[in-house]
């Protein structure tokens, strides 16, 4: 294996669901250097793949596509927050995590509805008719929380569509 | 490296201006990623709003650089800068009109 191959290997082993420009500009390499080399690693099945919401992540073996998934969720800081407090919580109402995270409903909406469609959370309805957030498994999905921290870049991201959403959407 | 600039620049106001126009450069750059990421996430009108208006600001940036290497003239320089703001101003004041009047939840 080359070095430069090596290199974005053993990245990928320490970064589970690292996103490709992020790969890119961590490892200070060219784009079309990157692709070779995650074609290569893949074809070797050294590294596994997974598109979420249109973004490539690149994970070592030994990961399902549910935890794939999951991973590339949880390097988002609001969906963190959300999953943390389902897990403390078992299952809050939306109402309750825009109040407690102090964020607005369509944050919380966006995100509960991402986490739905990756399988991680599913809702469901008490008495009153208002829905409430649960986790579909949340011993993997706590083990996970402890693999993954979100990037600077992914903290901007997502700060700055809280703001967005604060300020502007309904 | 040598660089022209406009003959309008000297010295010291010429590396003043062009060390400013390089941090609103990146700056600018950096908030239209931004953009563009959130936009990309939630495809709504307020994201492509925003977005549009933060590409007009890195725009803006570009023409400054065009006008201090000599490349863009002056008078274009003030027409493309100031329409870019009025621009601006529209897209921001569309997207916080279009929020509307507050509603009672549940």
């Amino acid at each position: 294996m080359s070095d430069v191959r090596r290199t974005v290997h053993n990245h990928v082993e320490s970064n589970p669901g690292v996103h490709f420009n992020e790969l890119t500009r961590a490892l200070d390499i060219a784009t079309g250097q990157a692709q070779y080399h995650l074609r290569r690693l893949r074809d070797g099945e050294s590294v596994t793949v997974e598109r979420v919401r249109g973004r490539t992540h690149y994970f070592p073996p030994g990961y399902d596509a549910w935890e794939r998934r999951t991973i590339a969720l949880l390097r988002r800081e609001t969906v963190r927050a959300i999953v943390v407090r389902a897990l403390a919580d078992g299952a809050p109402s939306e109402a309750d995590l825009a109040e407690d995270l102090d964020v607005a409903r369509s944050t919380v909406s966006h995100h509960v509805s991402t986490l739905i469609e990756a399988g991680v959370a599913e809702k469901c309805y008490d008495e009153r008719a208002r829905s409430h957030v649960t986790l579909t498994r949340p011993e993997e999905t706590r083990r996970l929380l402890d693999e993954v921290t979100p990037s600077l870049p992914e903290k901007l991201v997502d700060r700055f569509t809280r703001v967005v959403d604060d300020t502007l959407c309904d | 490296m040598a660089l022209t600039v406009g003959e309008w620049l000297t010295g010291v106001e010429a590396v003043a201006l062009l060390a400013v126009l390089a941090l609103a450069t990146l700056g600018t750059a950096a908030l239209f990623l931004l953009g563009l990421a959130g936009y990309r996430r939630r495809g709504t009108r307020v994201y492509l709003l925003i977005t549009v208006a933060l590409a007009l600001l890195v725009a803006r940036s570009v023409v400054g650089v065009g006008t201090a290497l000599g490349l863009v003239p002056m008078p274009a320089h003030h027409l493309l800068a100031h329409g870019f703001d009025v621009a601006i101003a529209a897209l921001v004041l569309y997207a916080v009109y279009r929020r509307g009047p507050p509603q009672p939840t549940g």
